[in-house]
């Protein structure tokens, strides 16, 4: 009765340890998605969360947030680059539906279709997909303001005509008011390298303890197979 | 939860795609002295899902201008490419405007494509002169007046960028950038000048460090993730 406690005992710690390196590979993953959107536009770090009972219910209870910071704004000169110095999303109408992005590289089709580089289309603040009324010579023509609203050169009356506001929304799908949109500028992501690495010692380290404290239990449970029941 | 090997692909495929970046950063830098090149740029877009997606963006920037002493030398000061005609009679658009005469007195291209539908020189021309409307000029002597012998059509494009990159600096349109449209009142044409690349060196050596920190820290995860992989695999080791 005692070995078939004991048993059941390190049985439930090889489990436990099993669980626990699966969940510090989860957050090496998390470091790992953050480590390839360091220089990617738009990107915005992912914050591990480990919830309680984690330790019961393994890798399912980490989940990850969006670390809603502003990121590392960077001049371009391409008029069509926007970047929002606010918190706030454009918004893009893709074939999958409307999708949020802080990535604002955007570009003119012959039709004056304003698009994300995989062509879904911007949406201004009434949800209508954004059209200049006429097409630019040049993209230096277009101008944005800091609230967003998109005009372009009239040439025969030589004035700027308003064409659109573009729809900056929060997290939840509000209209932000003021989104302060830089015009020639992209916002690279919020991660900082050194954080990732350095946060990595964590995981890594508590996935070895884990594997020795497995190995321990291991040979623990082959020593009271092997010894407890002979006879010699 | 995520297996090793899934982390492992996308570090492969982030490091993958730096060097693609990097070749297009090296594409740039090898036409720093083509006349008239406009840089392209390599813009990653990483997926909701996690792998990356590519584009390639031309800067249609103006380049800046070269004062030569050569009379058929052009830039275009402004948007619009100057059509050009193969000896096969295709016709491509270019904005490299260091032009010459050929051996039938017609102003071609450094690799003898025909500027618009070909402009002949007179052999005894005595001063060419090219106005910014494009109107080409000569004059016989030095009091002579100025005969038009024709002009260098200029054209643009509804979206220039939908162009695509031809041979030996030239542009062919596609059903993207929309039809060639003729500009006509215009003062864009500058002679005794080129136009040089619209290379920005310090961009392009501030994007380099940038993939460059990208391939190794991907690695430096390659490793990280290879070690967890080793000892989950040696697990029994004791």
């Amino acid at each position: 009765m005692q070995l078939n406690a004991g048993i059941r005992y390190i049985g439930n710690g090889l489990v436990n340890s099993i669980r626990a390196m699966q969940v510090q590979s989860t957050l090496v993953d998390i470091a790992n998605d953050n480590v390839m959107g360091f220089d990617k536009v738009g990107y915005q770090r992912k914050q591990a969360v480990v919830s309680s009972f984690t330790e019961y219910i393994g890798a399912d209870g980490v989940s990850t947030t969006v670390d809603d910071k502003v990121g590392r704004i960077v001049n371009t000169g391409n008029p069509l680059d926007f970047a929002l110095a606010t918190k706030g999303y454009f918004q893009v109408k893709s074939p999958n539906g409307v999708k949020l992005t802080r990535d604002g590289r955007f570009k003119l089709d012959k039709n004056g279709n304003l698009l994300t580089l995989d062509d879904s289309k911007v949406l201004a603040t009434d949800g209508t997909p954004i059209k200049l009324s006429i097409i630019p010579e040049n993209l230096d023509q277009v101008v944005v303001n800091s609230t967003g609203e998109l005009s372009v050169l009239n040439k025969t009356k030589n004035e700027l005509q308003h064409v659109a506001n573009i729809g900056v929304v929060d997290a939840n799908g509000f209209v932000v008011m003021n989104p302060d949109v830089k015009q020639k500028y992209t916002e690279f992501s919020n991660v900082a390298l050194q954080d990732e690495f350095l946060g990595l010692i964590l995981p890594t380290k508590n996935f070895d303890a884990n594997r020795q404290m497995f190995m321990i239990e291991s040979s623990n449970l082959s020593k009271a197979i092997s010894q407890l029941g002979s006879v010699s | 939860m995520k297996n090793l090997q899934a982390i492992i692909s996308k570090t492969i495929d982030n490091s993958l795609t730096q060097f693609d970046r990097l070749g297009y950063v090296g594409d740039n830098f090898a036409n720093y002295s083509t006349n008239g090149y406009k840089c392209v740029r390599f813009e990653q877009m990483l997926s909701e899902e996690g792998y990356l997606k590519g584009a390639i963006r031309t800067d249609y920037s103006q380049g800046s201008i070269m004062i030569t002493s050569n009379p058929y030398d052009i830039a275009i000061n402004g948007d619009g490419f100057i059509p050009v005609t193969s000896p096969t009679g295709e016709v491509q658009y270019t904005r490299d405007g260091s032009l010459k005469i050929s051996k039938d007195g017609y102003l071609t291209t450094n690799d003898g494509w025909l500027v618009g539908s070909g402009i002949q020189i007179p052999s005894n021309a005595y001063k060419i002169t090219i106005k910014p409307d494009g109107t080409v000029t000569s004059m016989d002597s030095s009091k002579a007046p100025e005969k038009k012998i024709g002009i260098i059509p200029l054209v643009q494009f509804r979206n220039q960028e939908g162009l695509k990159q031809g041979d030996n600096n030239k542009l062919i349109p596609t059903a993207e950038s929309g039809e060639a449209k003729l500009v006509k009142d215009h003062n864009y044409i500058a002679q005794y000048s080129i136009e040089n690349s619209n290379l920005n060196v310090y961009d392009s050596a501030s994007e380099i460090l940038r993939l460059n920190a990208s391939v190794i820290a991907s690695m430096r995860m390659t490793k990280v993730i290879d070690d967890m992989y080793n000892k989950s695999i040696n697990l029994r080791q004791s």
